[in-house]
């Protein structure tokens, strides 16, 4: 195989092409000649190296990079085919190594015969662009090829998201109004040959932000990340022979889509559908709907978002290639989590967008915050896709929806140690909780919706690279779904500026604070919504310097008795940038999974197990899953907690309406005007 | 998979599907719930309730820490015989109720009583 002959048909943003682009390949001969070559023990030996290849890339970046999001794994490795087709990964967040297909097939469509690029061993390449890969402008891509005696067998890349990008904001900018405002956005292209990055172009690309270190660092870290893979799967193909190599690249893809074709089979056939809110688009509130219908027959599955809101005019809109690769949390980390990942488990997925909508923007969109809508649909294609598995032998691998408000901050400045710096907390982002599971409660502080392997962020870390400290960092009491089982809860922790040198410019993005965004299944409730709250010229430093600081046990508690001096301020879970100074204090409520199951069949011990560990409040324990105990020795009473619980089911049965009654009355409701300005028809109609 | 009978399938926490009459029952108390062709929540009783009855507002002004009753409804679908939330929705006041599950009967009969065979 040449480079040539695995050079692709001419690129372009199309709609229909970038689906395609997700998908394989067409076998080359030489992987259709050496697909079968090895034994099903050596084939299971390679592809457990692949794997081990990958995560060695990815430790290295975590373990080279700066920036926090980098360090604390919202990243991805992946190892591809020659023609670009993911064969192994590993995770931080499966997506990104996903969408490290689009750069590469970019690469070999456009540069593989243009005489002033090519393709040679050791060259590096790197893309920013969100229509060519890049989920959104801060997710950056290395990657490179592996070429062994001349013949192209394989690529590898190195994704992970970038603090600050150049954005009309810093960090990311939701209030961008077009592709223009978002940030730094690089075609595919080299950066680097032989091995050794060009320094110009590297600077150059840092001297687009405002942290150029930072940026030129974190470049550096996925490029040795990249040289580490190279270095391991050339030896591979060596060792093996660069057609056995190339057959067996292959045959990981193609044994994906036999696992994935055998997986569908087990479940029903039939329609299975959820429809999510998001109720704001970045600049401003008002709901938007992400709607999914996933029909199942067969092997084959068609995922439809008929009914979904509009493009908004801000930076929550994604472009329709960021759609598929959406679906790889689900499936990867869920239902077919028992199967090595590789593009080919999406390969029996049909996606049907309507034009124009927010996950199908225009190219002109901003979509420095594509994410968020892209979690919402996570949110909604998670709770259709575990309906449809429940009768099978696969429901130890269920669970309710992961919390999806992704509340998260930014901090952009110059630090203590007077070095410009820019940082995202993650902590509420990344630790959110996990849904509940058919068994068991979900995870506590867990993981972000789009990556089920990333970490929250280290305070000490943390605490010396910015201008700032945690003052508490809880487990959010009531921040989470309550059910039968309930969502796990996510992160509370606050942070209050300290030692600023000038000025820091904080902000937020996220949303989940007029509606939550993690349903619950199966009668469960929906995890918790979150506002966006900080105090302006706090005076906690002063009390933790007189020792007259308690660090409360919640966010909900420092608000509610006003536990510090300071202007109290509550906002959306975006709020644009303000400058912190010090003593300014910033609060970020993790939201927690969604919960599974009725909360009056919830085990009252463990109801007030969770009450004894502050995990849930007084009001929770009385008004929803009404179970009766001793205050002082929280002992459960049992004979009354049954009584309470059975007048709970009574009044359900005395105030429930028959359905026609119901959506007789129910359908003469809208919400205010002013939330339906982004929604499209209200309500419209979905597929 | 846990049939009650072999002409029932549980297809999701609370629902079963009776194959032989083709009809949703409640799990808990084997109450008919409509044809399995239909929406199982035409038979359930509906409650619009209020967010703030189950999440609690714990400041007041327009970010009380809870969802907003005028953005968002908790709809609650009960049997109507033992009173068992088979499902919650949280969904903008009048919003259509989500047809969730449309399952293939006759595909799931051929399923089951194949595994029967086995």
């Amino acid at each position: 195989m040449s480079i040539q002959e695995v050079t692709l048909p001419e690129f372009n943003t199309d709609i229909d092409d970038l689906f395609a682009r997700m998908n394989p390949e067409p076998q080359t001969s030489m992987e259709e000649e050496y697909a079968d070559e090895m034994s099903d023990i050596d084939f299971s030996i390679f592809r457990h190296k692949l794997a081990t290849i990958a995560t060695e890339g990815k430790e290295v970046m975590a373990k080279l990079g700066v920036s926090s999001a980098l360090r604390s794994e919202d990243s991805g490795t992946g190892v591809y085919t020659a023609s670009g087709d993911m064969c192994g990964a590993a995770a931080g967040v499966y997506y990104h190594a996903l969408s490290g297909q689009l750069p590469i097939k970019y690469t070999l469509s456009k540069w593989a015969t243009e005489e002033s690029v090519r393709i040679e061993d050791g060259d590096i390449f790197f893309s920013t662009d969100p229509i060519y890969g890049a989920t959104h402008t801060p997710d950056q891509i290395a990657f490179m090829p592996v070429i062994v005696d001349g013949i192209l067998v394989g690529w590898v890349s190195a994704v992970a998201h970038q603090a600050d990008v150049g954005a009309m904001e810093p960090g990311l900018s939701a209030v961008a109004r077009n592709a223009w405002s978002d940030g730094v956005r690089l075609l595919p292209q080299k950066i680097g040959s032989n091995y050794g990055l060009r320094e110009d172009l590297v600077q150059s690309i840092g001297n687009m932000t405002r942290v150029p270190d930072e940026q030129v660092l974190d470049i550096k870290a996925r490029v040795a990340a990249c040289t580490r893979m190279v270095r391991r799967m050339k030896k591979i193909a060596e060792d093996l022979g660069t057609e056995s190599f190339v057959g067996a690249a292959r045959r990981c893809v193609d044994d994906g889509r036999v696992q994935v074709r055998r997986r569908l089979q087990e479940f029903n056939d039939g329609t299975y559908r959820s429809t999510v809110f998001i109720d704001g688009v970045g600049g401003d509130m008002g709901l938007q709907r992400i709607h999914c219908a996933i029909t199942k027959k067969g092997d084959e599955l068609h995922v439809n978002l008929q009914g979904t809101s509009p493009q908004n005019p801000f930076a929550f809109n994604a472009y329709a290639s960021m759609p598929v690769t959406t679906l790889a949390n689900p499936f990867f980390s869920y239902l077919l989590s028992d199967v090595p990942p590789s593009v080919g488990l999406l390969d029996q997925i049909k996606m049907e967008i309507p034009d124009g909508t927010c996950l199908s923007a225009s190219a002109d969109a901003a979509v420095s915050c594509s994410l968020w809508p892209t979690f919402l649909l996570q949110a909604a294609a998670h709770c259709a896709t575990m309906k449809m598995a429940f009768d099978s032998d696969h429901r130890d691998k269920l669970s309710a929806t992961q919390s999806a408000n992704a509340v998260g901050g930014y901090g952009v400045g110059v630090n203590q140690h007077g070095l410009l710096a820019a940082d995202l907390y993650v902590d509420p982002v990344n630790g959110s909780g996990g849904g509940a599971r058919p068994d068991a409660d979900g995870v506590d502080v867990f993981a972000g919706i789009w990556g089920n392997y990333m970490d929250t962020n280290d305070a000490e870390e943390l605490e010396i690279r910015g201008p700032y400290y945690k003052i508490y960092s809880r487990i959010a009491r009531d921040g989470h779904g309550f059910g039968k089982f309930r969502g796990g809860s996510g992160q509370d922790t606050a942070y209050v500026a300290h030692k600023v040198p000038d000025a820091l410019s904080h902000g937020t993005m996220g949303f989940g604070t007029k509606f939550p965004t993690a349903p619950g299944i199966f009668g469960g409730y929906a995890g918790n919504t979150t506002p966006g709250a900080y105090i302006i010229g706090s005076d906690v430093i002063d009390r933790m310097r007189s020792g007259e600081w308690d660090a409360p046990n919640s966010t909900g508690e420092l608000v509610e008795n006003r536990l510090c001096e300071g202007e109290y301020n509550f906002d959306y879970a975006t709020y644009p940038a303000i400058n912190v100074t010090d003593g300014d204090v910033w609060m970020m409520v993790g939201a927690g999974g969604g919960g599974w199951g009725d909360a009056l069949e919830r085990d009252p011990q463990m109801v007030v197990d969770d009450l004894r560990a502050g995990v849930i409040s007084e009001f929770t324990v009385k008004e929803i899953y009404k179970v009766a105990y001793d205050p002082e020795s929280l002992l459960v009473e049992a004979d009354e907690t049954e009584k309470l619980r059975d007048e709970a089911r009574a009044e359900r049965k005395q105030v429930g309406k028959p359905y026609n009654e119901f959506i007789q009355e129910w359908e003469q409701q809208s919400p205010p005007e002013h939330a339906l300005k982004y929604f499209g028809e209200f309500p419209g109609t979905v597929a | 998979m846990a049939d009650k009978t072999p002409s029932k399938v549980q297809v999701a926490e609370y629902l079963d599907i009776n194959l032989d009459l083709e009809v949703w029952e409640c799990n808990k108390c084997s109450h008919g719930l409509g044809a399995a062709t239909q929406n199982y929540k035409e038979g359930c009783l509906i409650r619009d309730r209020s967010p703030e009855d189950i999440h609690q507002p714990i400041i007041e002004g327009e970010y009380t820490f809870a969802p907003d009753p005028e953005w968002c409804r908790i709809i609650e679908c009960y049997c109507p015989n033992c009173g068992v939330l088979i499902d919650t929705e949280y969904l903008p006041p009048g919003h259509p109720l989500t047809h969730d599950m449309e399952i293939d009967i006759e595909q799931l009969k051929a399923k089951h009583s194949a595994n029967e065979g086995q």
